[in-house]
């Protein structure tokens, strides 16, 4: 999905002196990490059919009688805001990176606008058709998906990128904040307009027409966060990763403050008193406990898998390869997953019986992801499959 | 070393696409979560949430709110029932607004007649008024989805309060 961050780790590792290789293959191997959990999300979706109703901020909400399919889920929620969240890391290495190579900032710009209309262009010509093959039945005309969102956070994070460290960080704050304060609490749902432009920009929802899980605004604070981390990671990969499990439980802690406090923070109350309820946040859009939750155990895995030798870099290098070609591996596992389930699922199936197809989804994926993260690797940074 | 990372992943998926083609429609699954919706009724001043209307066939769930005190509106329901007196309680609840008295019992209803139906009730006193949530359900519809049955109802209880 961000592309993008394939070329840049790689370079930026060939270009800090001193630095391990391992360090930044952190970042593509979280990437792969969170594909692999967002590939369950969906082989649950189109193969077990038993994906919940989404934790949206008003209307209906999911609550669990079964701990498996609960888990199920949550551990995917790692996985979009993970995409956010290294987009932004991803988006500052590659401009530094290419600024060294004597690309203007106009250059880096245009690149990045490029890339985002073409992940949006994508999302509504392609990927869009994966989400109608659903067995479940799809009724929207115009879904905003993830992709879309990337694209356009892409786009607009682009002309951030040489902010400095403070005010990217004020921005992170005012967008984490401001997602929370603009959906109002129960009672007063209907007063929320769910015109085009508000689905796109502010709020998750819609009609038949138009629906978006994944309106802008409140997704760019993982981006403008992860630029801000990507600063610390250029100038001190080592200190920037020694930085993030201390961030990373520093958000933990808060993310349970909130839910116990179960008010700000947390869009709409907890349903109940489980600690499925507990770990049961709204996702669209990422309230305040879901960011700090998801990015708080993101920064710890990136940190995790910073301090991996040599010895055990092998067992992270599939997720590594996923890592390196998300945009292919995103939009071919949608198609794979919907076809598969028309094979031998029509019904849908228990979710320990849809696991092996989730596997195996991951088998065929693979050597196609090794194989074109080896034919990128060979093009020229000017290359347009660097788009891809 | 590049093609053993292409070659062993091949391997397997030829394996797993042979067991994948064997096994010719899966047989389906049961769902593990339900979704639930705030409500908020005015006329009895209470707010909480419930299932969409047509969670199921066999089970209803009640919840209301009278101007009595919980002997009265006990009283009242027995009649419904052909119960002389309520079980003794099965336990307590703590939600957000209430503690819950819990009560389990089967019976003929009188507004329903679809032979004996099985209760989950939950009782609370506040200010002069009787809350009351309840989980009707046929019996074998009640042993087959108790779990789904118990989170309904638990959840209801969790949320129920009268409204701000």
């Amino acid at each position: 999905m961000q592309a993008e961050a394939t070329q840049s780790t790689s370079e930026i590792a060939a270009q800090q002196p001193g630095s391990k290789p391992s360090r930044l293959l952190a970042v593509d191997a979280l990437r792969g990490l969170i594909i692999v959990f967002m590939a369950l999300d969906h082989a649950n979706y189109f193969i077990a059919q038993k994906h919940p109703t989404s934790e949206i901020w008003d209307g209906m909400f999911p609550v669990y009688y079964d701990t498996l399919t609960f888990l199920t889920r949550f551990i995917t929620h790692f996985a979009a805001p993970g995409f956010f969240l290294l987009m932004g890391v991803g988006m500052f290495l590659f401009a530094r990176s290419r600024s060294e190579r004597g690309w203007s900032r106009w250059a880096v710009i245009r690149h990045f606008w490029i890339r985002g209309v073409l992940l949006m262009a994508l999302q509504l010509l392609i990927v869009n058709r994966a989400w109608e093959l659903s067995l479940q039945g799809w009724a929207t005309e115009f879904y905003i998906g993830v992709l879309f969102c990337l694209g356009a956070s892409m786009i607009l994070a682009s002309l951030l990128l040489w902010l400095k460290p403070p005010y990217l960080l004020a921005l992170t704050l005012v967008l984490f904040i401001g997602t929370e304060l603009l959906h109002p609490g129960l009672g007063m749902w209907n007063s929320v307009s769910h015109s085009p432009v508000s689905v796109i920009h502010l709020y998750p929802g819609g009609n038949s027409v138009l629906w978006s899980y994944y309106p802008i605004w409140p997704w760019m604070e993982l981006v403008v966060f992860g630029i801000f981390f990507g600063n610390w990671l250029s100038q001190d990969p080592r200190r920037a990763f020694s930085r993030a499990w201390k961030l990373g439980l520093a958000f933990l802690l808060a993310f349970v403050a909130i839910r116990a406090f179960d008010g700000f923070g947390n869009i709409r109350p907890r349903m109940g008193n489980s600690w499925i309820d507990f770990l049961n946040v709204v996702k669209y859009p990422p309230s305040m406990a879901f960011t700090l939750m998801t990015t708080g155990v993101n920064l710890i895995v990136l940190w995790l898998f910073s301090r991996i030798g040599p010895r055990l870099q092998p067992f992270v290098q599939p997720l590594v390869v996923f890592g390196r070609s998300p945009l292919l591996f995103y939009v071919l596992h949608l198609f794979l997953y919907a076809g598969i389930a028309h094979l031998i699922a029509p019904n849908g199936t228990s979710i320990p019986l849809m696991l092996p197809f989730w596997l195996l989804g991951m088998l065929i994926l693979y050597p196609l992801c090794f194989l074109y993260g080896q034919f990128k690797r060979r093009q020229p940074v000017n290359s347009l499959v660097h788009l891809f | 070393m590049h093609r053993n990372k292409v070659l062993l992943p091949s391997l397997l998926l030829a394996g797993l696409l042979a067991i994948a083609s064997c096994s010719f429609s899966l047989p389906e699954g049961t769902d593990g979560s339900i979704a639930l919706i705030p409500f908020w009724d005015e006329e009895q001043g209470i707010q909480g949430v419930q299932p969409m209307e047509d969670w199921s066939e066999e089970a209803t769930i009640r919840q209301i709110a009278v101007p009595f005190s919980s002997e009265e509106a006990m009283a009242l329901l027995l009649k419904e029932t052909d119960l002389s007196a309520l079980p003794e309680a099965a336990g307590r609840f703590k939600g957000k607004a209430f503690t819950w008295t819990l009560y389990e019992f089967e019976s003929h209803l009188e507004e329903l007649p679809v032979g004996i139906v099985h209760f989950d009730m939950a009782v609370a006193e506040s200010e002069a008024t009787t809350y009351v949530v309840a989980l009707l359900a046929l019996p074998d519809a009640y042993d087959a989805n108790r779990a789904m049955y118990n989170t309904v109802y638990t959840h209801a209880l969790y949320a129920l309060e009268p409204m701000e």
